[in-house]
Order: C-alpha cells, then structure tokens, then sequence
C-alpha cells in the first residue's frame, strides 16, 4: 500500500507563481510542498522566458549604447554574423546562479522540494512522478496550481523549431538570421521584434491589430514604435494570416489575406500561450478547464473547489511574473486566513522591449474611460542631463495626476530603464503622494528619476487653481 | 602458433599500440573531402544559401550523384523524378541537404571501409542513427537542431581510424568495440578539434560536459548520449543503461522517452537512405 504524505500546503510548480505561494505557506508556519516537474525550481520564467531573453536584451541594449556614443566602434546591426551565443555568453551563469538562489531559498524556508510531476487523484490528493518512474502520493487541505504556460503550438503554422520558431526555441539559434517575421503584437512578440531589430536583423512584425502592446497606453506604444522603425523594423497591421510556409530552401513565407507575401529567413510564432494543465487530471480535483485553457478563479486564485487554488498563467493574463507572483502570494494568504494590507494590489507592468515600457497605477486611457477628471504632466527625456550623458533620449515619462485632489494615480514610461524607474511611481501612488511633494524633494543631480521632477512642474501648470497656484 | 582470436595479451597489445598512437599523435586523422570541409564552413556561416551550397556539391560527382539517389529515394517518394542540384534542394530542403552532404562526405572518407569492414560500416550507421536521434531530441526540447546533428555525427567519428590501427585478424569484434569504446573520446575530440569544429562538438566527443551544471555543453552533452542509446537499441545493438540514464540528467520523463522511441522508424529510414 503506498504511503500517504501528508503537508498543510501542496504547491504545484515553483515558478514565480509557486515559489512565493509555497514561501508565504512556510512563512506562516505551515510545512509545505513544492513539486515541480523541472529538476530545479524557476520554471519557463528562468529557463526559457525571463532571464535568457532579459540577457539578450542588455547585450542590445549595450550594443546600442555604444553605437549611440558615436565612437566608431559599432555601426547599426553589428550584431549580424556574431554567434546568437556569444551574445548569451552569460546566460548559463545567471540561470544557475538565480536557480541555485531560489533553491537555497526553499530550503532555507523548510520546504520540501520535490522533483516530478503532479496529477490530481483527488481534490487534495496528488500524485508524483519522478523522472525516473517512482511514485508518491502526497496531501493537503490547501492545493496550489502554479504550473505555468507554454508557446501554443498551432496547427496552421509549421513551427520546427529549425526555421519556424516558437518562443521556448528562439534563443536556440546559431546565428542571428538577416530576416526574421514576428507573428503577433503581445508582450512576447514585441520584446523579440524589437530586439532583434536592434540587433540589426530586419525584423517583420505582423498582428491582426493596428498596433502592437494595445493595452498600453498610445502615447507610450507610439514611442516604441518610432524606436522600432528607426532600427528598421517594420510593423504589418491590421493583418490576417492566410498562411505561413517554409519553402524547402531558405525562406519563410508568409501570405496575408489581402494578398501581400513576405519573405524572411526564419520567423517566430508568438501567438498565444497555453496553460500547462494537461497530464494534471484536474478532474479527479472536480475542476474543469474553461474554454480559454484556463481554470476560472475567483479575485483570491480560489477554483470552484474549497481550498484548491490557481494562479500565474493557469489563472490567465496578463502572464507577468510580477502579477504571478503576487497571486501566489495572495492565494496563500486567502487559503490560510491571513489578513491583506491590500498594498499587493498594485502590480506593476513591465515589457523588456527595446526601448522598455513600464506603468503603475491608473492608466490616462483607463482614467479617461471611467471619466475621471485628471492632469497628464509629461517629461521627455531628452530634458534631462543624465538622459543626454547616457544618449537615451528617446524617452517619456507621463504622471497621472487627480485633478481634484493633486493625487498622483499612475504613472506611464517609455524608455531605456523605464521598468527601474517606475518604482518611484509605485511608492508614490502607494502612498497617496501629492504631486507638490515631486517638487519640494530634492533628487540626485543627474538621474533619471528627475524625469518625476520634471513631469510634476508640467502637472503643476497644467492643475486648476489654487491647487496649482 | 597463432595466439587465438580475442586473447587478452593481443588485446593488451592492442591497447598499448593504440594509446601510443592517440599520445604520440600518430593516429590517421583523415583530410576532410574538399566538399565536406566546404559544407562544414558553410554549416557554420551565417551566410550560407542554396546556390552556395549548389555550388559546393556540383564539384564533387560522388556527393552530387549520393545526394539525387538521396532525393529521389523511396522515403521521400518523389512525384516527378528529381535530376537536378537544385530541385534537391528544393525537395529536401537547405538543411537536410546539407546534413546529407556531410554524412555523404564523411563516408567516403572518414567511414571508408578498410580493416574491419563491417564494423566501419556499423559505426557509421551508428554515427547516423545518432545524429538523427540528436536531432529528434533537440527538436523536442527546444535545443539547436544543427548542432545537435553535427555533435551526433561526429562523437566517435576515430572509430574508424582506431580500427585501422588494428590487424585484420585481431581481435575479436567484440574486443576491438571495447577498445573503440575506450579511445574515441579522446581520439575523436582531437579530430574535431584538428579540423577547427566548433569547440563544444569536440567537448560533446571527449564526454566533457564542463562546469556548468546544466549549461549548454553539459545538455549537449547528455542529448548526444541519449541519443546514441536510442541509437543503439533502434538498431538492434546492445542496450545502453547509461546513455539511457541521461534521460533523467536531461529531465525527460518516461513517457517523453516512449515519444522518442516512437520516432525509432523514422530515424531508422533517414539511416537506410543516407548510408
């Protein structure tokens, strides 16, 4: 008869979703379990999303710099011939220095980690795969399903991974192709496009919308774009995909429906993610999967059965391991009975494009579609000293500002460090920070974060009186 | 009297001959064909294109005669017969063209039968087998394709040149597989590495997996090895624990092994028409 385990918290996956449920547990006290299929903890964010293509946008970004420095020493697309490797020369190294961080942490933390794959047998029953073939049944009264997503594989685009690539096999690429078509307009798909594009690759971006990145705000995408263009990408939409080909020779080949056909050496397909819940048997916990490939939750990740949670990408958008990461956490907390400061509400956006785009708070688009009254104080980079030492000058930081009150409600940033700096922002919208306060602090002599300073006073002049007086 | 097939104190001989040829570097280490080497740069360019590699292959008659038998094989079963470079190209496709290519190439020189034909001749098919399991696995985990062919290819491509460097009549198949066993790591990787492959194809050769747990060269590493326990039982030789011990090291589970097993016929017909 096999032994049953017996835990206060499973936690299936130890992706960002996972790794901070499965420590909010064993934080308050609980003995826990991780499983996690992969044989250490980190998940498609470490090995296959977050950090390999973060790597590969510093090596851009850097080789944009210097190219900026007008020094001579690198012209426009010299990343062309390099080994995609020798661009990622790194990327080994950080993913085990981070995994082996994480580890540490989980252990530290008197969870047990354990390697292979889950599949409910009952609500709060799970059983455990090894690699190897053993089995082992563990249970808990609370189940958290954090195990993430994967590339969709499509049946009408011929993804090989030779020439036709998904996002998992992108960065398996000898060398950088000299053409490459991005199917798609999400965050995925425009991290890659503009990366690749500033790495000299004339890049192809086709979606079926007017504009990539359309949830954020325009002022920010159109930035994004103008910089898109400049490194020679080209952006093909409202677009319908007729069919995608690989021509047996050397070429991808797209058709669209209006007749147009483009031509590149290989192409990536990010359209879409599915949710890895196949091989769960979430049945057996009495869940279904909705039609979308996803678990429907309520605002605590809470499934339709009592103490069986989801969060991360299985719960659905908006796919960010910051957002992940704080519905684990929460999910946690709910399941426990732990009370919430409500400050994790806050979840920043993040898009490691070239250049990056951040944003915190309310939106000036979501403000104006509630009919909220507010003031958008702007400050472009180009104003600031340390924008002009660092040439990163194509930038915009926006305020959203209440004009009732001179609250600040967002913050919206386009530009070379933008996800770094938006935290400012954050704690600014946290703490219910008037915009005069931007003003009267004084900040470092030259930052970015002047930008604040600067998009305040515009703010300020643009505020009725006597609040702006 | 003869010292019988298979006696210790030949294969001690043997063993000793063999170890002096890889130390002293004396071992045969073939000139690539003119087209081999050829494709090989191209395979590492950036660059490389169809008429290119059209080019390459008119020069060589063997290679070009090799690649249309390729082409128009049953496997492939074309409709209209196909009697030229380029609508080879066309029907298999610039990668696969070129993965023939340097199979075709390396057999002509490197897996030449001499001494201890038939074994050659199985070590080659094994070559194959492995470079075409590489790639199944390296398709399925989402790993360079063509590095993966080329590091299956070329992992034990000295077997031949120790098997050269022993009699016609000693020892046994058996012994001289051990002795190949033992010496093409490191005779291999010095081949590689003569003819200016890429570093991690001889690392992948000498079963040097580096010191990055986890890392590129350690993953390739296992791939190759997994790859050429499929290898083995796919074509019937003895079964490989080890090798198939990397499916673990490489986080497959068992029925993503199964998968590959399932691939075990295609793979086997890639072997069929290119040896």
């Amino acid at each position: 008869m096999t032994t049953v385990e017996s835990h206060d918290v499973i936690v299936i996956g130890a992706g960002p979703a996972g790794q901070k449920a499965a420590i909010q547990a064993a934080k308050a006290g609980r003995s826990v379990a991780l499983v996690e299929r992969e044989a250490r903890p980190g998940g498609a964010c470490v090995l296959r999303g977050t950090i390999p293509s973060k790597t590969l946008h510093e090596t851009a970004s850097s080789l944009l710099r210097v190219a900026r420095g007008e020094t001579g020493l690198v012209r426009r697309g010299s990343g062309l011939g390099l080994p995609l490797s020798a661009m990622m020369a790194r990327v080994d190294s950080v993913i085990d220095a981070h995994q082996r961080y994480m580890t540490d942490q989980v252990l530290r933390n008197g969870i047990e980690l354990i390697h292979g794959r889950a599949r409910f047998v009952a609500a709060h029953r799970v059983e455990v795969e090894a690699p190897a073939g053993g089995r082992r049944l563990v249970e808990a009264p609370v189940v958290v399903i954090a195990t993430g997503s994967r590339p969709r594989d499509p049946d009408d685009v011929p993804v090989d991974h030779e020439n036709i690539y998904d996002s998992d096999s992108i960065l398996s690429l000898s060398w950088l192709p000299s053409s490459l078509t991005v199917l798609g307009g999400g965050v995925i798909a425009s991290e890659y496009a503009s990366i690749f594009a500033a790495l000299g690759v004339e890049v192809i971006q086709i979606d079926r919308y007017p504009l990539p990145l359309g949830f954020m705000a325009r002022p920010l995408v159109e930035r994004f774009m103008a910089a898109f263009e400049e490194h020679g990408g080209r952006f093909v939409g409202p677009a319908e995909i007729a069919g995608v080909s690989f021509d047996g020779v050397a070429k991808v080949r797209t058709e669209l429906r209006d007749g147009r056909v483009f031509e590149t050496e290989k192409m990536l397909f990010a359209l879409g993610r599915v949710a890895n819940l196949d091989g769960l048997n979430v049945r057996a916990a009495g869940l279904e999967i909705n039609a979308r490939g996803l678990l429907d939750v309520d605002g605590n990740g809470q499934t339709l059965v009592p103490g069986v949670y989801a969060v991360g990408d299985v719960a659905g958008p908006p796919g960010l391991a910051a957002s992940a990461m704080e519905q684990g956490r929460r999910a946690v907390r709910h399941a426990l009975g732990l009370p919430e400061s409500g400050l994790g509400e806050l979840v920043p956006t993040g898009i490691y494009a070239i250049p990056e785009i951040a944003a915190v708070g309310l939106g000036s688009e979501a403000a104006a579609k509630a009919g909220r009254e507010v003031v958008i104080g702007s400050a472009e980079f180009r104003e600031l000293a340390r924008a002009q030492i660092c040439g990163n000058v194509g930038g915009l930081l926006r305020l959203v500002v209440d004009a009732a009150d001179a609250r600040i409600l967002g913050v919206e940033i386009v530009g070379e460090g933008a996800t770094e700096i938006l935290h400012l922002g954050q704690a600014a919208v946290l703490g219910g920070w008037e915009v005069g306060m931007l003003v009267e602090n004084v900040f470092n002599f030259p930052t970015m974060a002047e930008a604040y300073r600067v998009a305040a006073l515009d703010v300020l002049a643009r505020l009725p009186s006597p609040i702006g007086a | 009297m003869p010292p019988e097939v298979g006696d210790p104190s030949l294969a001690t001989d043997q063993h000793s001959t063999i170890r002096s040829a890889i130390d002293e570097g004396r071992l045969r280490v073939p000139v690539l064909p003119e087209a081999a080497s050829q494709v090989l740069a191209l395979a590492g360019s950036p660059d490389c294109e169809a008429r290119d590699l059209v080019e390459v292959i008119k020069r060589d008659q063997a290679l070009m005669a090799h690649l249309l038998k390729v082409a128009n094989s049953a496997m492939l079963a074309p409709e209209i017969p196909i009697v030229s470079l380029q609508l080879a190209v066309g029907r298999l496709g610039l990668a696969r063209v070129r993965d023939i290519a340097l199979a075709a190439a390396l057999k002509a020189e490197v897996f030449r039968p001499g001494r201890h034909a038939a074994l050659v001749r199985g070590y080659f098919r094994r070559a194959l087998a492995t470079a075409f399991y590489s790639q199944e696995i390296a398709r399925q985990r989402r790993r360079n394709v063509e590095l993966a062919f080329l590091a299956g290819l070329l992992r034990d491509v000295a077997a031949p040149a120790i098997c050269a460097l022993v009699g016609d009549d000693e020892p046994s198949d058996l012994g001289l597989d051990v002795l190949v066993d033992e010496f093409a790591p490191e005779a291999s990787a010095r081949m590689i590495e003569s003819w200016r492959l890429p570093p991690v194809i001889a690392a992948v050769a000498r079963r040097d997996r580096g010191s990055e747990e986890g890392g590129d060269q350690a993953d390739l590493c296992a791939s190759v090895a997994l790859a050429a326990a499929l290898a083995a039982e796919v074509l019937g030789a003895e079964g490989d624990e080890m090798g198939l011990a990397q499916a673990a090291v490489l986080n497959l589970y068992q029925d993503d092994v199964e998968l590959l097993r399932g691939r075990g016929d295609h793979v086997l017909e890639l072997v069929e028409t290119c040896a």
